[in-house]
């Protein structure tokens, strides 16, 4: 067990490290996609916890990273508090809207209900943003004052400087994956993912397991808001709304749930490689759409899920031979292996 | 007073048309349990479907002509897609979730966002009092009365209906006295997308479509489905009445930029009290 945990720690750190040193050699033109990968991955990594881990299917995630952006900045500008405080402040906010949304949505609601009444709260925060424009500016959005060219760490650009803000948030969600995962937490998550009522019958209390990952994964959306906000320089209720939200799901599912690998390629896949091509927008996401509907049709374990089922198959000893092998090769007993 | 029997009006039109889309909802996840959110865009092919062909052929070849592109578009994606994707829910959110996202963007590309109109039906008629009720108002509401209980009663009495509430109560059961539940899906998508056709008409008779009318009527039919307890005719009958009069109500007395919230609180309320919903008469579970 704590093998593991050391050796999915270890991966985070050079998955991390790899990124540290892109986030220094990435051509100018492309940092902004780079923070747009590490952004959505950490939202991805995160989503996870609920969707891979407890089979839960939140369809208001982004409500939560809006939630985080929107406080840093209104903390920033209207409350004039630093950003370093008005993000910590921020992500105060966000828990405590996620317990009070979460504790209720989990212990009364399932499946299709849970993904429904998710989705109605992160309506009604859009809601509350469009009819407020006063303080929240409305469905136009906030722009951000952030002092563009103040001194900045080996000379970078502001976009740049956050990119290393993000890498450091990427590598905080996922060391926390691996952490909750190989822990007790994680065990009893599996196990309530297994047999809800089985668990009871354990002695734990199932709501209580999906309530904590809620949080937990809403908590890391909203930090991953608060330094989104601020190098977007803009913030509307657009990035919270439920096209963003279906969005991350479409990713997590086409990379592949319960994997971390998974949720990087689904958006590398899903977001990133297709705004690296020139391309008109809208034909855009008509291809996007496409390919997830259609992946999500060949391999339904999503892309690593299906690579790693082909690994395990070339790897294990006892491979049934292959349809050109030898045609005097004793036949398997049947139903060993499978 | 009169403003009160507009208002009214107005809610039950709405509430009609919610029905239609959380009938299309109940029935197909009640049968295959896909949540699918690309239920709305049949709602969207309908209205173009009907919109186009009416400015081709005239009012009255579309009507046919659109519920035939509809229930035919339904009946392929089950067939292509969705009926591989029974007992993987995460499969079956994906594809409709990637289905959802082609078709708004395919709709955007082919025919633009500028809202269309169809053959309105304009003028008023006073019923009551000095009030004008547009009559297209008036029309909707008739012809969803109808389609309704022509569905209830299609559901209770024809052999499709048995199918597909047999399905819908025990899957297993239903395919032991010989109801395979991946043809049934068949049916219940097919009827799912007629149904939305029917709205994705009405909605074209009395306002102009764009590319994004049938996701949001797609969620307002994923809430009344939910109020009502899945898998419950009556249930999202009075649940999509209960919304629309609602949000129509609270439009015109409380206010107008709340529309979308009413209903969402409503339902976190009834969920909060009643968990399964309003008429559900077992513990129905999506995951």
């Amino acid at each position: 067990m704590s093998g593991r945990r050391l050796r999915h720690g270890a991966g985070v750190l050079v998955v991390g490290a790899v990124l540290l040193v892109l986030a220094f050699v990435v051509p100018e033109n492309r940092v902004l996609l780079l923070n747009a990968f590490l952004a959505y991955g950490a939202l991805v990594v995160g989503l996870d916890l609920l969707v891979g881990d407890l089979r839960m299917m939140p369809a208001g995630h982004a409500a939560f990273f809006g939630a985080g952006g929107y406080a840093t900045v209104l903390l920033y500008q209207k409350a004039g508090l630093p950003l370093p405080v008005a993000g910590a402040i921020a992500v105060l906010i966000v828990a405590v809207l996620a317990a009070l949304i979460g504790l209720p949505a989990v212990g009364r609601s399932s499946g299709f209900s849970f993904a429904i009444i998710t989705f109605a709260f992160g309506e009604l925060l859009i809601q509350l943003i469009a009819n407020v424009p006063g303080f929240f500016g409305g469905s136009s959005g906030l722009t951000i004052d952030w002092g563009v060219g103040s001194d900045m760490p080996f000379d970078f650009s502001v976009y740049r400087y956050f990119t290393l803000w993000l890498v450091a948030v990427l590598v905080v969600v996922m060391l926390v994956v691996v952490l909750v995962r190989n822990s007790h937490l994680g065990l009893r998550m599996k196990a309530v993912r297994a047999d809800e009522n089985g668990t009871r019958g354990l002695g734990f209390n199932p709501t209580t397991y999906k309530a904590v990952a809620f949080v937990l994964a809403s908590t890391l959306a909203g930090l991953v808001g608060v330094f989104w906000a601020p190098m977007n320089g803009f913030i509307s209720p657009d990035t919270l709304g439920v096209n963003q939200s279906i969005l991350l799901l479409g990713m997590l599912i086409i990379g592949g749930v319960g994997r971390i690998t998974g949720a990087l390629v689904g958006v590398a896949l899903l977001a990133s490689l297709p705004a690296m091509v020139e391309m008109d927008p809208v034909l855009r996401t008509v291809l996007v759409g496409a390919l997830l509907a259609v992946v999500a049709l060949l391999q339904p374990a999503g892309i690593v899920g299906g690579l790693a089922t082909l690994w395990d198959r070339a790897r294990r000893p006892k491979a049934p031979p292959p349809a050109d092998g030898p045609v005097d090769a004793t036949p398997e007993p049947a139903g060993v292996g499978r | 007073m009169d403003a009160l029997v507009t208002t009214i009006l107005l809610g039950i039109m709405q509430g009609g048309l919610y029905t239609l889309v959380g009938l299309g909802v109940t029935l197909t996840f009640g049968v295959t349990h896909i949540l699918n959110f690309a239920h709305g865009e049949f709602i969207t092919v309908g209205a173009y479907a009907f919109v186009l062909f009416a400015g081709a052929l005239g009012a009255g070849l579309a009507l046919p002509l659109a519920l035939l592109v509809a229930g035919g578009v339904a009946a392929i994606l089950y067939v292509v897609g969705f009926r591989r994707t029974i007992g993987n829910h995460l499969q079956g959110l994906a594809f409709s979730l990637g289905l959802l996202l082609f078709a708004e963007a395919f709709f955007v590309r082919t025919f633009t966002a500028t809202p269309r109109s169809g053959p309105r039906i304009e003028g008023t008629v006073s019923l009551i009092g000095e009030e004008q009720l547009p009559v297209g108002r008036l029309v909707v509401i008739g012809v969803t009365i109808v389609v309704v209980v022509v569905t209830a009663f299609a559901m209770r009495r024809t052999w499709i209906g048995l199918a597909l509430r047999a399905c819908g109560d025990d899957e297993f059961a239903a395919s032991t006295v010989g109801l395979p539940a991946r043809r049934v899906g068949l049916y219940a998508f097919v009827v799912a997308g007629a149904l939305a056709a029917v709205a994705g008409i009405c909605i074209a008779l009395v306002v102009p479509i764009t590319p994004a009318t049938g996701l949001s009527f797609l969620l307002k039919g994923f809430v009344v489905a939910i109020i009502g307890g899945l898998g419950s005719i009556e249930g999202t009958f009075v649940a999509a009445m209960m919304l629309g009069l609602l949000e129509a109500l609270g439009t015109r007395y409380v206010e107008a930029g709340l529309t979308n919230a009413y209903g969402f609180v409503l339902m976190i309320v009834i969920l909060l009290v009643a968990p399964a919903g309003l008429f559900n008469r077992r513990q129905v579970r999506a995951g």
